[in-house]
């Protein structure tokens, strides 16, 4: 059914947006089979500080090879804690999650990236050293690393700034390592916890559109965790809506606007009435 | 149920460390004559204080600790604030102060020795040297560290300059000061008690001196006690002082 | 901080860097003067060229006191930095220990250590055993302190992403623990090493030897004043060396740190 919806679409768009849009379809058509992330009836608890606290109530999801998913959902709701324990960094009390047909036991760098709120930058390396951290890590000598860092940096629009330490970056151009660093062993799933959520709009605004630009390129299957709903349709080919805690799916509603995502999408009625849906949603349900 | 662990793995440690040295001395591990057991030591300390000769002792410390402090205070707090107040005095002299609070002033003892002697005003006047300039570099601290936005508050309500000492100057201050003034009591004590130890014919670091030489080591270690118990209820009360002057602080 | 606006200076006064240099300066002149000049007993204060003619003069006792000093710090801090090193690290990484422990310590710290020193010289005599451990222990402290701090204080945010980015437990130590420790851990080193250095060298004034603090004892007794004087500018000499190179490798160590306004100078 969403396919159809996206061929009406594409029917009334003129041939340039025809072609993208088609390559579109193509792309999801080819690994619609393989979903690239499986949640199974994800449960969490943990202990609060008065007494254990269930923040996750049994969640699954399934995200095919090339979504970019987004995760919205009122403060408290556990879209965090999805993330950590989809990056391998928390296990879950109940439930299963795989990952390209793996389960997930841990990290797993080199098939999931993780960009976190805080750029996490070590303050004593330089952007390209931050940058190569992960390849650093698994062994890759100097030269290839550095010269897939730099690769990077200019991906990001941070050519000319590699040796410069975190203190000397703005908060955009830290988030911006932080996302080359996360493409640095070109994983296919990313995951990112809010990065922009400590940025200022017009920031988040060119960095959302940087993201949609690289992503474009390489169509990774991406989870983003977010506040903004203006930025979860903006962004995103699906928001999964989670409820309060403890976190339940509450709808997974799909976001047909046409990409590339500009200005006029944005303004469009189609726009508003996605994110009125999500707001209304997640302000009525208990 | 950690807020409540944390003292009795304190309280843990100490008799802990208590029973290790008695039972060091008792296994003869130590030699009990060079490291007389708690049961011997703690007995001692009852006796050197209701013993007259030792509690002069302590007391012309005592006194010359006190002396010393209420020299230094209102001294050092008047230099600290002369330095704030005045941005030419304080550019030419601060870094005079910072200087010398960094030097080891410990070395100059004999200087103070061919100055004063080796009486009562020696062991004044070095104390006072030693607490001196952690006071004044506090009170430049604890001025500076006013809020700028408060001051700026009382000028737009129109406070006059004894409002704004009153009201915001003195509050704000007072924790640093207080700290500085802990510090300098540090110092002092420290300062005195060598002294003492150094040349003197009074006073506890005296005491401690002579009982080291002549290997009354039961007399020594409860000296020791008496030292510390003494210096560290004093530094609890001005840190307990500190910490109700500093109510409103975010911790 | 005044609000008030002050009037200019009369241009008549110096400006303040000059009346610094002037009135050190004149300071100098005065001590240089009054024990010639018979204001005040050279046996009191001598004139710092009398000082420095003594130095000259006794160069090599004062070599030879300076070089045993230094043996003694050179052991002395090895128990300070290494087995405070090692417990700092313990204890930081170890939050219960954390809790109970650093309280205790800086109860502690209100102690006048010295007064440890006459149990040590009981024990160990009053040769070098008794000023290296006094001394080393007097630094081991604020090397706890400093140590546990800085890794307590590594930024959790950092071990997160390293983990996220699959390091290993020695990768996590080496790539991030040791380097956001290592400033907090360098300026307890700065300081233990002051501690250390004015710990050997006080004890020496109290019983000892050799060495250059038993050397300015030995003068004081002797009334020989200059040289005296001589042997404390020569400790202040030492300490202010240690310090400065410690303060060299401190400012290494923290290069990759935004760098605060100048606050003015020590």
């Amino acid at each position: 059914m969403t396919e159809t919806r996206t061929t009406m679409e594409a029917l009334r768009m003129d041939g340039a947006q025809l072609m993208a849009a088609g390559q579109d379809l193509a792309h999801r058509h080819s690994n619609a089979a393989a979903a690239e992330i499986e949640v199974k009836a994800l449960t969490h608890r943990y202990a609060g500080a008065e007494g254990p606290v269930l923040a996750l109530q049994d969640v699954s999801l399934s995200v095919p090879s090339g979504h970019f998913v987004g995760l919205v959902g009122p403060s408290g709701c556990g879209k965090s804690s999805l993330l950590m324990m989809l990056a391998g960094l928390v296990t879950p009390s109940e439930g299963s999650i795989s990952i390209m047909g793996r389960p997930v036991l841990g990290p797993a760098p080199e098939r999931v990236g993780v960009v976190f709120q805080e750029a996490s930058l070590l303050p004593w390396r330089t952007a390209l050293d931050n940058v190569a951290f992960p390849l650093k890590l698994r062994g890759v000598p100097r030269a290839e690393r550095e010269a897939r860092a730099a690769e990077l940096l200019a991906l990001v629009g941070l050519a000319g700034f590699e040796r410069r330490y975190p203190h000397e970056l703005s908060g955009g151009m830290k988030q911006r390592v932080a996302i080359a660093r996360g493409f640095c062993q070109d994983p296919p799933v990313l995951l990112m916890d809010e990065p922009f959520a400590a940025l200022d709009e017009q920031t988040r605004m060119t960095l959302g559109d940087e993201l949609l630009r690289i992503w474009d390129r390489q169509r990774k299957t991406v989870v983003f965790v977010t506040h903004s709903l203006t930025e979860a349709v903006y962004l995103c080919d699906e928001v999964v809506v989670l409820s309060a805690r403890p976190g339940r799916v509450l709808e997974r509603i799909a976001i047909d606007l046409p990409r590339p995502r500009t200005w006029e999408v944005m303004a469009s009625a189609a726009f508003g009435e996605l994110r009125e849906r999500i707001w209304r949603l997640i302000r009525t349900t208990p | 149920m950690r807020r409540s662990t944390i003292p009795l793995l304190q309280l843990g440690i100490v008799l802990a460390f208590l029973l290790a040295w008695e039972g060091a001395s008792l296994t003869a591990l130590l030699d009990p004559r060079l490291l007389p057991p708690p049961s011997v030591v703690l007995p001692t300390v009852w006796r050197l204080l209701s013993d007259e000769v030792f509690l002069r002792h302590l007391a012309v410390t005592s006194w010359e600790v006190t002396v010393a402090i209420v020299i230094a205070t209102p001294l050092g707090a008047a230099i600290g604030l002369a330095l704030a107040e005045s941005p030419y005095l304080g550019r030419a002299f601060r870094p005079f102060f910072h200087f010398l609070a960094a030097v080891p002033k410990s070395i100059f003892l004999p200087v103070f020795i061919l100055l004063f002697g080796i009486g009562f005003e020696q062991k004044v006047a070095f104390g006072v040297f030693q607490a001196l300039f952690v006071i004044v570099i506090a009170t430049g601290a604890a001025v500076a560290g006013v809020p700028a936005d408060l001051l700026r508050l009382a000028r737009a309500y129109g406070a006059s300059r004894w409002q704004t000492w009153a009201e915001i100057q003195w509050h704000a201050m007072l924790p640093l000061l207080l700290e500085g003034l802990r510090l300098g009591m540090i110092f002092n004590i420290t300062g005195v008690i060598f002294a003492e130890m150094y040349v003197a014919r009074l006073g506890l670091g005296q005491r401690l001196a002579t009982w080291g030489q002549s290997f009354q080591m039961p007399e020594l270690f409860a000296g020791i006690l008496i030292a510390a118990g003494l210096s560290i209820a004093v530094n609890e009360a001005l840190r307990a002082l500190e910490r109700r002057m500093a109510r409103w602080r975010p911790t | 901080m005044s609000a008030t606006a002050r009037p200019a200076l009369p241009r008549l006064l110096p400006g303040p860097v000059t009346l610094r240099w002037l009135v050190l300066g004149l300071v100098v002149l005065a001590w240089e003067a009054a024990p010639r000049l018979g204001w005040v007993p050279p046996v009191i204060l001598a004139p710092p060229s009398a000082a420095l003619l003594a130095g000259i003069a006794d160069f090599g006792t004062f070599a030879r006191a300076l070089a045993f000093t230094l043996g003694e710090i050179a052991v002395a801090l090895l128990i300070a930095y290494g087995l405070g090193g090692v417990v700092g690290l313990v204890v930081g990484a170890t939050p219960l220990l954390r809790a109970a422990l650093l309280p205790l310590l800086s109860s502690v710290y209100a102690v006048p250590f010295i007064v440890i020193y006459p149990v040590l010289t009981a024990w160990l005599g009053i040769g070098p055993a008794s000023k290296v451990w006094f001394a080393g222990f007097y630094g081991f402290f604020p090397v706890v302190l400093a140590t546990a701090a800085g890794v307590q204080l590594v930024d959790q945010r950092l071990v997160l992403m390293a983990r996220a980015n699959g390091a290993s437990r020695t990768q996590m130590a080496i790539e991030v623990i040791i380097p956001a420790a290592l400033p907090a851990v360098v300026s307890g080193l700065r300081i233990g090493g002051a501690l250390t250095t004015i710990g050997v060298v006080v004890a020496e004034m109290l019983a000892a030897t050799d060495g250059i603090g038993f050397l300015i004892t030995q003068n004081r007794t002797m009334f020989r004043t200059p040289e005296v004087y001589f042997g404390i500018l020569l400790v202040l000499a030492l300490a202010g060396t240690l310090d400065t190179i410690i303060g060299r490798i401190e400012r290494r160590a923290s290069r990759w740190r935004p760098q605060p306004e100048g606050i003015g100078h020590g």
